[in-house]
C-alpha cells in the first residue's frame, strides 16, 4: 500500500491511509505512552533542534519504548489538495548534509533526537510546566 | 452445480491491502465504501509482538440473513451460490444492512455518488463514468466480482493478492484449490454462532 512519496497524493490510497491506526501518527510504544499519560489520538508537539511540528499520537506495541517514529512520505510541503497537512515529515527533524544522505536512494539515512510535548502545554511559553513527556 | 466460495490463508496474508484497492478499482466504489476490508490486530507486547491481518468480505451465506430480511426480493442467491443484489428491485430500506452480522452491506447515498476523491470540485472523468453502475439509495455489497467470474476470471481481490492468501473456487469439489485447503487445514467460518453457514472460510 505504501508507494513512497506518492502515497499521500493518491486519492484511492487516501481512503486507506486516512483510516490506518498508525500511518499519519507519531508512533510511540503503548506502555511508555501510557506511563506518560498519552492516549491514542492525543495531539503533541514533536520538537528537535531543527524544527517543531504538531502531530497526533498513535500507540503500538511494535516499537521500542524509547523511540518515536513517523511514516515516510507524509507531511509534504505541497499545495496538493490531498497531501497537504497530512501527517508530519521526518526530514525536518534530521540533519540535512551529504554525510547522512543515502547514496543510492537520496533519502536521509539517519535518526534524530526529539522531545515530545503534549500540545495543551505550548513549549517555550512556560518552560517549567512544559517538561517533555518523552 | 458449483458452490463458489473463498478460503483465506491467514498465514499468508501480509496486510498489504492490495485486495482493498483492487476491489475499489474494479467496482469503482466511492470514498469510504469498502466491499472488502483487512482488519489488523496486535498480539503480545514489546519485544514479543506480532500483527495479525484478517481480511473480510461478504461471506455469501447459505442462510443469508440479508436475503431473509429483504422485503422486496432484491437480494437473491444465484445457482452457483453467489448472493446478489438486484439494484432495480432494491427499495433502499437498509433492512439487510441491519440484518448482516458481518457489517458487509453499505447503502450508497446520493452524496457518495456525487463526491469526488480529491475533495472539493468536479469529479474526475473516471469517477463519474464508473459510478453510473450504481443507483443512489440502494444497498450494495460484494458479489464475488460476478461479471469477472462469468467471464472465467478470478475476482479482482484474488487476482491481485501477491501472496495468494485468497483462494477462490468451488467448495463442493474436493480437488479444487479451496476444497483441498479446507480438507487439509480445517477451514473455519467467521462467527459460526450466527448460524448463517458462510461460504468464506479461514485457515491458519
Amino acid at each position: 500500500m505504501m508507494t513512497y512519496a506518492d502515497t499521500a497524493t493518491n486519492p484511492i490510497l487516501k481512503d486507506l491511509y486516512s483510516r490506518d491506526p498508525h500511518l499519519l501518527k507519531v508512533v510511540i510504544n503503548a506502555d511508555s505512552g501510557a506511563a506518560r499519560g498519552l492516549r491514542d489520538g492525543d495531539p503533541v508537539w514533536v520538537e528537535s533542534r531543527f524544527a517543531r511540528a504538531e502531530g497526533v499520537v498513535g500507540l503500538t506495541q511494535g516499537i521500542h519504548p524509547e523511540t518515536a517514529a513517523v511514516s515516510g512520505g507524509f507531511g509534504r510541503w505541497t499545495r496538493h489538495p490531498l497531501a497537504q497537512e497530512k501527517g508530519i515529515s521526518q526530514n525536518a527533524h534530521l540533519a540535512m548534509d551529504i554525510a547522512h544522505t543515502g547514496m543510492l536512494g537520496g533519502s536521509m539515512e539517519t535518526v534524530g533526537k526529539v522531545k515530545i510535548y503534549r500540545v495543551d502545554i505550548p513549549p517555550g511559553s512556560n518552560r517549567k510546566s512544559a517538561e517533555p513527556v518523552l | 452445480m458449483a458452490r463458489l466460495g473463498m478460503v483465506f490463508d491467514l498465514k499468508r496474508c501480509i496486510g498489504c491491502n492490495a485486495c482493498v484497492i483492487a476491489c475499489k478499482m474494479e467496482n469503482m466504489l466511492p470514498e469510504g465504501v469498502f466491499f472488502t476490508r483487512v482488519f489488523v490486530e496486535e498480539i503480545g507486547s514489546f519485544p514479543d509482538v506480532r500483527r495479525v491481518y484478517i481480511p473480510t468480505l461478504c461471506n455469501h451465506c447459505e442462510d443469508a440473513p440479508c436475503q431473509k430480511a429483504c422485503p422486496s426480493g432484491a437480494t437473491y442467491t444465484r445457482d452457483d451460490g453467489v448472493v446478489m443484489v438486484d439494484q432495480h428491485k432494491c427499495i433502499g430500506c437498509s433492512a439487510c444492512a441491519v440484518a448482516c452480522p458481518y457489517d458487509n452491506r453499505t447503502q450508497l447515498t446520493k452524496e457518495d455518488l456525487d463526491s469526488s476523491y480529491i475533495g472539493e470540485g468536479e469529479q474526475a472523468a473516471f469517477e463519474g463514468s464508473r459510478y453510473e453502475r450504481w443507483l443512489s439509495g440502494t444497498v450494495t455489497k460484494c458479489d464475488f466480482c460476478s461479471r469477472r467470474v462469468d467471464e472465467g476470471l478470478e475476482p479482482a481481490c484474488v487476482a491481485s493478492c501477491p501472496t495468494d492468501a485468497r483462494i477462490f473456487g468451488d467448495l463442493d469439489d474436493p480437488h479444487s484449490a479451496p476444497g483441498k485447503l479446507m480438507r487439509e487445514r480445517n477451514g473455519r467460518p467467521p462467527l459460526p454462532e450466527k448460524n448463517t453457514r458462510p461460504k468464506v472460510f479461514y485457515v491458519d
